[in-house]
C-alpha cells in the first residue's frame, strides 16, 4: 500500500457516480422501451441513438482526458453503459447484456481495485508540461480517423462472399441463435476461448501474488 | 432509419479518442483503459455490420472480442502491479531504459 | 610445322629460367640459346623455302579480342620483311647469347640475365612478325620493359637504376603518341569502308584500306599526317630521335651484351621496322616524309657531333647508333624505305660486332675511357681486327657492308635534293672521323695499363668473328632485291659518283682522326679546347638533358605534388569525410527516435499502419 500523495483531493467517488448510475438505470428503460415500442417509429430510435452516441462520446472523452484515475474510470463505466444500448438498439440483445455484465460489471471493478491499490495519484498536467506530445497524439489519432473515414467512404460496399444473410426463424430469439452458432459452426473456437480464459486466470494469479 | 454509417462514424470517433488516450496518459492503468476504448468501438464495428449483412457471424466475433479482451486486461493489471512492485511507480515516463 | 614456337620457344625459355633454373647456371643459359637457336632455326627454314619457291605460309593468328568494330590477335605475319628482320633479330641475339656466357660468367645473376634475355627475345619477335597494330603495341611496351630489366641489371648501382628509369620513361612518353596514333588509325579505317564495323588495325587489311581511302576522298590527308606523326613519336621514343634521344647515351649502364642486342642491332631498330611496315600510311603524306627525313637528318648530325667529345667507349657506339638511326630514319622520310631497311640489317651486323668487340676489351682491361686505353692491338689481335672490320663497316668503306647500305641511303639523298646529300655526306664525314679516334686510342699506341690483358675467350671471340664475316659480306647478299625490289632497280650504280664522293670524305676523315688520335695520343680531348665555346656546348650535349632535368625537378613534379595534395583535400578529406561524418549525424538524429518511452513506439507504429494503408489504397487503385 502506499501512502497517498493527493490530500487535498476530495472524495473521487462523488461527482461521476451521479453520470455512470444514471446512465446505467436510464439506459435499461430505454432499451426496454425501444424493445417494446417499435411501433414508435423510426424517429424515436434516432433520438435515442443520437442521446447515447453523444453520452457515449462524451464519457470517453472524459476518460481520456480527465486527470483524477478514479473519475476516469468512471466515466468508462459511462461509456460502457451507453455502448450496451446502442447495442440494444441494434438488436444485438446478448451482446448489450454480456457488454453490461463483463465490461461494466468485472473489467470495471477489475480496474478500481488495481487503481486502489496502485494508481491512485492524480496525472499531471499534460496541457501545460508536454505541449509537443500532446499536439502529436491529437494528430495521430486524428489522422487514424481520418483514414478510417476515408477508407470506409472509398472502399464501397464489400460483399463478403463467404457471408451468406441468414433468415432469421421465426421464435427465435437472438440468444438461441447465438447459441446455435456457437455451438454448431464455433464450437472450436468456443472450447479454445476457455482455454484462453483459463490462461489468462492462471497467468494473472501468478504474476500478481506475492509468494506462491 | 439509422444507416450503418452513423454508427461506422461513432465507432471511428470512439477509436480514434482511445487511441489519443493510449498515447497521451501517464498512468498505465489508464493507458489500458484507454486501450479498452479502442476495444468497444471495435466491439460496435462488430455488430454494425452483422446487422448490415444480416448475418450474426458479426455478434459472434464481438463475443469472442470482448472474452479475450477481458482475458487481457486481467493479464494486464498483473504486469502493472508487477511493474509497480519493481518499480515503485507506474508513471509511463519513468520505463525509459530502452532509451539509447 | 607450328610457327608459333617462333615466339614460344624463348619465352617457354623465359618461363623456365624464371621459375625453376635461377641455381643452375648452365642450364639457363643452355635454355636461353636454345629458345632463341630454335626460333632462329624455325626462321631460317622460312627463309630457305623463300629463297627456293619464293612461297610464304599464310599468316596466323590467334583471336585475342572479337567484338563488333575491333578484332585483332596474337599472330605472325610472313612476308619478305618479318622475315628478314627475323634472321637478323634471332640470329645475332644468338650470337649475342653465346657471348654473354662468357662476359657474364663472373655476375651472380647470371640466370637471370638469361631469363631477362629470353623475355626480350620474345617481345621483339613479337614486334616483327606482328599482324596488327594492337599486337605491335603491346610488344613494344613488352620490349620496352625488358630494355628497363637490362639496362638496371646492375641495380644496386644508382646510375644503372636511374638509367633504366630514364629509358622506360622517355619511352613511355613516345608510345603515348604511338598508341593515339594507333587509335586514330582505327577509327578512320572504319571511316574508310563507310561503317564502324570495318574498323581494323591489321596491316594487311589497312595497307588496301587506308590508300583507296586516300585515293577515294573519304579520308582526308591531314589525317595521315597527323596519324603519321603520332606513329612517328613512338618510334622517336625507340629509335632514339630527337628529342627523345636521351636515354640511349644512359642506357649504357647496362652490361655490353645488352648495349650490343638491344641498343644497337634490334630494339633500337624497331622504330625503323615500324615504319616500313607502316609505309603505305607514311607515303599518302608528303608533309610528314618531309618532317621525318627532316628530324632523321638532324639527329643522324646530333649524335654524330655528340659522339665527337665522348671518350667512353660505349657511348661512343651509342650516340653513333642514335646517328645511323637518324639516317634510316631520314631514307624513310626520301620515301626509300628500302634503303632504310637494307642499313639496319648491315647496321645490326657491324654494331653488334662493334660492341662485342668492346666488350671483350671491357672484359679483357676493365675500362672503359679511350683515355685510360691504348696498344691493345698487340694484346688482343683477334678482337682488334673484328673491331677494325666494323669500323669500316660502319664509316662505309668498300667493300664493307655498310658501304652498299649507305650508299643507297646517299643517292636517295642526291635524288631529292642537294641539302640533305649534304647532310649526310657531314654526317658520313663525322663518324668517320669519331670512330677512327675511337680505333687509333684503344688499339694503338703503346699500352697504358701494366699488365696481363690477354685475348678474349673463344665464346666471346667467336661471335664477334662470325659478325665481322657478315659486316664485310652481307653486302653482297642482295638484300634489297630480298626485300622486294625487282633486280635491276637498285639506284646505285656502284661507282658511280656518290661512291667516290663519299669514299672520299670517310678517308678525310679518317685520316684526320689519326693526325689528331693516332699519330701521338693525347691525355685529353684536344677538341674541346680547339673548338672554344662551341667544344663546350657539345661537351654538355647541348644541355639538353639539363633541359629535361630541370622541367621534370621543377615544373613536373611541383604539378604532381599539387595534384596530390587536392586530392587528398578534396576527395579523402572533402568527400570520404564528409560521407562519414554525413552518416554520423544521420545516426545521432534517429537515435533521438529511441525515446524508450513505449507511447513513442506505439504512435510510431500507427503512422506506420497509416502509411502501409495509404500505399495499398493507392495500389489498388482505390484512390
Amino acid at each position: 500500500m502506499h501512502d497517498r500523495s493527493c490530500d487535498r483531493c476530495p472524495s473521487p467517488f462523488l461527482p461521476f457516480t451521479p453520470l455512470g448510475v444514471s446512465s446505467t438505470i436510464l439506459g435499461f428503460i430505454a432499451s426496454i422501451l425501444v424493445t417494446y415500442t417499435y411501433s414508435l417509429g423510426p424517429m424515436f430510435s434516432l433520438i435515442i441513438f443520437y442521446l447515447f452516441a453523444s453520452v457515449l462520446l462524451v464519457s470517453a472523452l472524459a476518460s481520456v482526458t480527465l486527470r483524477h484515475p478514479v473519475y476516469s474510470v468512471l466515466s468508462f463505466l459511462a461509456s460502457m453503459c451507453s455502448l450496451a444500448v446502442l447495442f440494444f438498439i441494434q438488436q444485438a440483445y446478448f451482446i448489450a447484456i454480456v457488454q453490461i455484465t463483463v465490461y461494466a460489471g468485472a473489467i470495471l471493478v477489475l480496474f478500481l481495485f488495481v487503481l486502489m491499490l496502485i494508481g491512485y495519484d492524480k496525472e499531471p498536467r499534460t496541457v501545460r508540461r508536454h505541449p509537443v506530445r500532446l499536439g502529436f497524439s491529437i494528430a495521430i489519432a486524428a489522422l487514424s480517423l481520418a483514414g478510417l473515414l476515408w477508407m470506409a467512404q472509398t472502399a464501397g460496399p464489400l460483399t463478403p462472399a463467404a457471408l451468406q444473410p441468414q433468415t432469421v426463424q421465426a421464435g427465435v430469439g437472438n440468444v438461441e441463435a447465438l447459441g446455435r452458432l456457437l455451438f454448431r459452426q464455433y464450437i472450436l473456437p468456443f472450447e479454445l476461448l476457455s482455454f484462453v480464459l483459463l490462461v489468462a486466470i492462471i497467468g494473472s494469479v501468478v504474476l500478481a501474488k506475492k509468494e506462491l | 432509419m439509422i444507416s450503418e454509417s452513423h454508427y461506422l462514424v461513432l465507432a471511428f470517433l470512439l477509436f480514434a479518442i482511445g487511441l489519443f488516450g493510449a498515447l497521451t496518459r501517464r498512468n498505465l492503468i489508464l493507458i489500458l483503459l484507454s486501450i479498452e476504448i479502442m476495444f468497444n468501438a471495435i466491439h460496435l464495428i462488430f455488430v454494425t455490420f452483422s446487422r448490415t449483412w444480416n448475418n450474426l457471424d458479426g455478434q459472434v466475433a464481438a463475443l469472442f472480442s470482448m472474452a479475450v479482451a477481458a482475458a487481457e486486461v486481467a493479464v494486464g493489471l498483473a504486469i502493472a502491479i508487477l511493474l509497480f512492485r519493481s518499480r515503485k511507480t507506474i508513471d509511463a515516463s519513468q520505463f525509459n531504459s530502452l532509451k539509447d | 610445322m607450328n610457327y608459333y614456337f617462333i615466339l614460344l620457344a624463348p619465352f617457354l625459355a623465359f618461363v623456365t629460367i624464371a621459375l625453376f633454373t635461377r641455381r643452375f647456371r648452365s642450364l639457363s643459359a643452355l635454355m636461353a640459346i636454345g629458345g632463341l637457336g630454335i626460333s632462329f632455326a624455325l626462321i631460317l627454314k622460312l627463309f630457305l623455302s623463300l629463297l627456293t619457291t619464293g612461297a610464304l605460309p599464310e599468316p596466323v593468328e590467334f583471336s585475342w579480342l572479337d567484338l563488333p568494330g575491333i578484332h585483332f590477335g596474337i599472330g605472325l605475319l610472313f612476308d619478305r620483311l618479318s622475315i628478314l628482320m627475323g634472321l637478323l633479330v634471332s640470329g645475332v641475339g644468338t650470337l649475342i647469347f653465346i657471348f654473354s656466357t662468357g662476359y657474364m660468367e663472373d655476375d651472380p645473376g647470371y640466370s637471370r640475365f638469361f631469363a631477362y634475355l629470353s623475355l626480350f627475345a620474345v617481345a621483339m619477335l613479337g614486334i616483327v612478325f606482328s599482324t596488327n597494330l594492337i599486337q605491335t603495341f603491346l610488344f613494344w611496351e613488352l620490349v620496352g620493359l625488358a630494355s628497363y630489366l637490362l639496362i638496371g641489371f646492375w641495380f644496386e648501382k644508382n646510375q644503372a637504376a636511374d638509367a633504366a628509369k630514364k629509358a622506360f620513361m622517355t619511352n613511355r612518353v613516345g608510345d603515348f603518341g604511338l598508341m593515339l596514333g594507333i587509335l586514330l588509325i582505327w577509327f578512320v579505317s572504319g571511316q574508310a569502308l563507310g561503317s564502324a564495323e570495318g574498323r581494323t588495325v591489321e596491316f594487311a587489311q589497312l595497307a588496301r584500306i587506308l590508300p583507296e581511302g586516300f585515293a577515294s576522298g573519304t579520308i582526308s590527308g591531314s589525317v595521315f599526317f597527323i596519324a603519321g606523326l603520332l606513329i612517328f613519336c613512338g618510334v622517336a621514343g625507340k629509335s632514339a630521335q630527337f628529342p627523345l634521344h636521351v636515354w640511349l647515351p644512359d642506357a649504357m649502364e647496362g652490361p655490353t651484351p645488352v648495349s650490343a642486342l638491344i641498343h644497337a642491332a634490334t630494339m633500337v631498330a624497331a622504330g625503323v621496322y615500324l615504319m616500313a611496315r607502316i609505309f603505305f600510311l607514311f607515303i599518302l603524306s608528303g608533309e610528314l616524309l618531309q618532317v621525318v627525313a627532316a628530324m632523321g637528318l638532324l639527329t643522324a648530325l646530333l649524335g654524330a657531333s655528340l659522339a665527337l667529345m665522348e671518350s667512353d667507349i660505349k657511348r661512343v657506339l651509342a650516340y653513333s647508333t642514335m646517328s645511323q638511326l637518324g639516317l634510316m630514319v631520314m631514307a624513310m622520310g626520301l620515301a626509300y624505305p628500302v634503303a632504310g631497311m637494307y642499313h639496319l640489317l648491315t647496321h645490326g651486323f657491324f654494331k653488334a660486332l662493334l660492341f662485342l668487340g668492346a666488350g671483350c676489351v671491357i672484359h679483357a682491361t676493365h675500362r672503359q675511357n679511350i683515355f685510360e686505353l691504348g696498344g691493345l692491338f698487340k694484346r688482343m689481335p683477334v678482337t682488334s681486327m673484328a673491331f677494325l672490320m666494323g669500323m669500316f663497316a660502319l664509316a662505309g668503306l668498300f667493300p664493307f657492308s655498310g658501304f652498299f647500305s649507305k650508299e643507297e641511303i646517299l643517292q636517295a639523298a642526291l635524288e631529292t635534293s642537294r641539302f640533305w646529300f649534304v647532310g649526310a655526306e657531314a654526317t658520313t664525314f663525322l663518324t668517320a672521323f669519331y670512330m677512327g679516334k675511337l680505333v687509333w686510342m684503344v688499339f694503338l699506341g703503346h699500352e697504358k695499363n701494366h699488365g696481363e690483358t690477354h685475348e678474349a675467350p673463344l665464346v666471346m671471340t667467336l661471335p664477334v668473328m662470325v659478325l665481322s664475316f657478315f659486316s664485310l659480306a652481307a653486302g653482297y647478299f642482295q638484300i634489297p632485291e630480298l626485300l622486294g625490289q625487282a633486280s635491276g632497280e637498285t639506284r646505285t650504280a656502284h661507282f658511280g659518283p656518290v661512291a667516290f664522293i663519299s669514299t672520299a670524305v670517310v678517308l678525310v676523315g679518317l685520316f684526320a682522326s689519326f693526325f689528331l688520335y693516332g699519330l701521338k695520343k693525347p691525355a685529353y680531348e684536344p677538341l674541346e679546347k680547339r673548338l672554344g665555346p662551341l667544344g663546350r656546348l657539345f661537351a654538355r650535349k647541348f644541355f639538353i638533358d639539363d633541359l629535361y632535368n630541370f622541367y621534370v625537378a621543377k615544373i613536373q613534379q611541383p604539378f604532381a605534388e599539387l595534384c596530390d595534395r587536392a586530392n587528398e583535400l578534396f576527395v579523402i578529406k572533402g568527400l570520404g569525410h564528409l560521407a562519414g561524418r554525413g552518416l554520423y549525424q544521420l545516426g545521432s538524429l534517429m537515435k533521438k527516435s529511441l525515446t524508450g518511452n513505449v507511447q513513442t513506439y506505439i504512435s510510431v507504429v500507427v503512422v506506420q499502419i497509416l502509411i502501409i494503408l495509404a500505399v495499398a489504397a493507392i495500389f489498388l487503385q482505390l484512390v
